[in-house]
């Protein structure tokens, strides 16, 4: 067995690998040597993870095809409905069939809504399985959103929306998680415990860029206080007991019963009782060669105990699941995809930053004020986690999804907008303006405007790779040894590649710093506890080391692309091959030259927590 | 099927591209703005602006925003060629006086305006509140954002549903 790997739909090239593996032959195989007669302490588990997303065309397919055709032009709802008529619900049905077999069913808490909605049936289907636990319903954020590019409270939002959800509709939530791209990291594990999660399902190809895809693995690691596993199969021998396991799928659900169409194939988006009919025989293979087809909780239950010491999860990056194929998160942050002309990732992602600080403002306000915003302020969050979705600006947008993305997040800045002029008139009846702490959640008279720091001249010597656009690079001193730097690169008319390297320092004290997604402090890693060429990173707060005493925080609400890194060099790249032609892009960074305490506390008062004057 | 709508997609880029070289104002009507070239506003940064921006990407809104010192904004916008659910009759313009809100620390600056009772079969009560809110980073002439489809007397909570809007608009 071995685990699909992603499949292709027009925006993912990448994913057209066709499952060639012969699970039933290998069954049979093992079958014939003697492998499957299973002695009592032997365990073999067939494990899934069947990852859903019904915004998988997020904002739907009006407008994906040139020409209008009105079967194709399908809206966000019909797009939604097919996924669930014509690809959950068969697998559903394929379950109930064997009440042996678990199944991990992974989806954002927004589904369960579309569920209740419309498909109520499906919905109830869904619950006879997970509380018989057949089906552990996998659910860490409510929208498909890139949560590792975001502060952590937009994630916490999110699963609180998610748990609700889950709630409302009488579905048990899993203990396992998987996410929306496979995005995991370190930072998870923390979040996960405090979210009541128990075991993160960490994609193999994520851990194989960082430390080979041939390294061994172990069967459980622990993962701060909770469990880890890799989505790649592995077997232990103990004194008494064995553990084999592997996965007999992990990939989009949607492809399962659909015999490997994707959404965006609306002429061919229907289910295959042919493909249903052959994963059910491929698991009956599994089933009569002695593999338990179970969910990751039951495995989880089942060997922990046998597990003397689970050895501590290696160093870990946080990423997407197919680093090698989209270039690591960069392809969300700055990396083009099929539709390329139509891309405008930094528009897409800082205009969400924008969104959140904004928001925490307006929440700020609104307690200080004693308003009754509630209403108007949950749904902004919703509507925030919900414009933070991942296609908005990868893997292959078109432009439905991407404006999806825009209009989400502007509709919520004017959301907060709204609830700060109403907090206004309450704290400032003159008009003063007003300073909005929302570290401290505190609202204070503004008084004067500060004066202008002075502009100062460069204080590192970067690389700027403008290709044929005017280039302006600009530096004002903040105080403190924390600088200002804007680049601003002039229109283009057929170029969209811009790049900045600031320069940094590997070898001793170059340690990677920086702080991992759901992460409230940076961490310091090693490079050389990795294998790595080089690594794209989302930076959530903003923040990435340069080497001892100089960081480089991005202005998130002015640039908000992957930073690159390498194992043998400290220069730290970002790169936008999705600049629009014919605009600006204007770039804005904080350098601190300065301790780590310092950088980190300017990072989240630029992008967590901010303080802003309105 | 997918072949073929990769191929439109990227002639039409192409066409694009073409165009911008020869004539940088031309634009492809069947094609997106998105690519095209854009006018900029130039340093002049009024508040006063109208064109046609796309509207669920097949559609069309004739937009005009007319600014005045205090930011208050006038606004009007009439939605052609988009099924609205029965959120808002699209023959009907929408017209509000909104507001223009500033974010200079992030170099953006925001549209908006409600419109508030406009009948709506598709809503309970039969009326709706929809939400303008169109984003854009001076000095560029873009716009991008949406119209926000709210059931009931005011614009919050969950939307009925959010239109979305992009293009470019000229300064007036």
């Amino acid at each position: 067995m071995r685990s699909h790997e992603r499949s292709v739909g027009p925006r993912t090239e990448h994913r057209r690998r066709r499952f060639t593996t012969a699970i039933a032959a290998i069954a049979a195989a093992l079958a014939a040597s003697g492998a499957g007669k299973a002695r009592a302490e032997d365990h073999k588990f067939a494990l899934s993870m069947l990852h859903f997303n019904v915004q998988y065309v997020a904002g739907g397919l009006n407008g994906f095809f040139i020409t209008p055709n009105p079967e194709l032009d399908l809206s966000a709802a019909q797009v939604e409905d097919n996924i669930i008529r014509q690809s959950f619900e068969p697998v559903l049905d394929l379950f109930a069939k064997h009440p042996t077999w678990g199944i991990d069913l992974e989806m954002q808490g927004y589904m369960l809504d579309v569920m209740a909605e419309r498909h109520g049936d499906v919905l109830d289907k869904l619950r006879a399985l997970a509380e018989a636990g057949q089906a552990e319903v996998v659910s860490f954020h409510y929208s498909d959103q890139l949560f590792l590019a975001y502060p952590r409270e937009d994630w916490v939002r999110s699963q609180a929306l998610t748990a609700a959800a889950f709630a409302k509709h009488g579905i048990p939530l899993g203990k396992t998680v998987f996410c929306q791209e496979g995005q995991a990291g370190p930072g998870m594990a923390a979040a996960m415990e405090e979210a009541g999660y128990q075991t993160l399902l960490f994609p193999k190809n994520l851990f194989g860029y960082q430390h080979g895809h041939e390294t061994p693995i172990e069967p459980l690691y622990r993962f701060g206080n909770i469990d880890l596993l890799f989505s790649r199969g592995t077997s232990w021998q103990g004194p008494s007991d064995s553990i084999e396991v592997d996965f007999w799928f992990v990939d989009d659900g949607e492809l399962l019963a659909t015999g490997d169409f994707d959404p965006y194939i609306a002429e061919f988006f229907f289910e295959d009782e042919a493909a249903v009919a052959e994963k059910e025989a491929e698991l009956l293979g599994l089933e009569a060669a002695g593999y338990r087809i179970a969910t990751v909780g039951e495995y989880v239950q089942t060997i922990r105990p046998l597990l003397e010491a689970r050895p501590q999860a290696p160093p870990l990056l946080d990423g997407t699941w197919q680093p090698d194929t989209t270039d690591g998160i960069a392809r969300w942050l700055g990396g083009s995809g099929i539709w390329a002309d139509d891309e405008r990732d930094n528009d897409v992602r800082s205009l969400g930053a924008l969104a959140h600080r904004e928001l925490v403002a307006a929440e700020t306000a609104a307690a200080a004020a004693g308003l009754d915003a509630r209403g108007e302020l949950d749904g902004a969050w919703r509507l925030l986690v919900l414009g933070q979705v991942t296609d908005a600006s990868g893997i292959n947008p078109f432009r439905g999804e991407i404006e999806y993305g825009l209009a989400h997040a502007s509709e919520v800045l004017r959301i907060a907008r709204e609830v700060l002029l109403r907090a206004h008139a309450v704290l400032s009846a003159d008009g003063t303006p007003l300073s909005i702490d929302t570290a401290a959640g505190t609202v204070t008279p503004a008084g004067p405007s500060p004066a202008a720091p002075p502009e100062v001249e460069p204080q590192l010597a970067l690389g700027i790779e403008p290709g044929n656009r005017d280039v302006e690079e600009r530096w004002w001193d903040l105080g403190g040894g924390a600088y200002r730097v804007m680049l601003r690169f002039g229109p283009s008319i057929d170029e969209r590649s811009i790049a900045v390297t600031f320069p940094g320092q590997a070898g001793e004290g170059g340690d990677l710093v920086y702080t991992p997604g759901l992460a409230e402090a940076p961490v310091q890693l090693a490079r050389d506890g990795f294998l790595f060429d080089h690594f794209q990173l989302a930076l959530s707060d903003g923040l990435i080391g340069l080497g001892p005493g100089a960081f480089v925080i991005k202005d998130m609400a002015r640039v908000h692309i992957a930073a690159t890194v390498r194992r043998d060099s400290g220069d730290v790249r970002f790169q936008d091959d999705t600049a629009p032609y014919g605009q600006d892009s204007t770039w804005v960074f904080q350098v601190v030259l300065g301790d780590q305490a310092q950088a980190a506390a300017a990072a989240r008062a630029l992008n967590v927590l901010p303080t802003v004057r309105r | 099927m997918r072949a073929l709508a990769s191929l439109t997609r990227s002639v039409c880029g192409s066409a694009l591209r073409a165009t911008m070289l020869a004539a940088l104002t031309v634009a492809l009507a069947s094609c997106d703005d998105a690519a095209g070239p854009l006018p900029r506003a130039g340093a002049g940064e009024g508040s006063a602006w109208e064109g046609e921006l796309s509207a669920e990407l097949r559609g069309f809104a004739d937009v005009s925003l007319d600014g005045s010192a205090d930011d208050a904004v006038a606004v009007r916008i009439e939605v052609r060629d988009v099924a609205t659910d029965g959120l808002f009759d699209a023959a009907q313009p929408l017209v509000a006086i909104g507001r223009r809100e500033r974010f200079p620390e992030a170099q953006s600056e925001l549209y908006v305006a409600t419109f508030a009772g406009v009948p709506a079969s598709a809503c309970p009560g039969g009326q709706a509140t929809l939400a303008l809110a169109l984003h854009r980073r001076p000095p560029d002439a873009r716009f991008a954002g949406g119209l926000t489809a709210y059931c009931g007397a005011e614009p919050k909570g969950t939307p009925a549903r959010v239109f979305r809007l992009s293009g470019t608009l000229v300064p007036r």
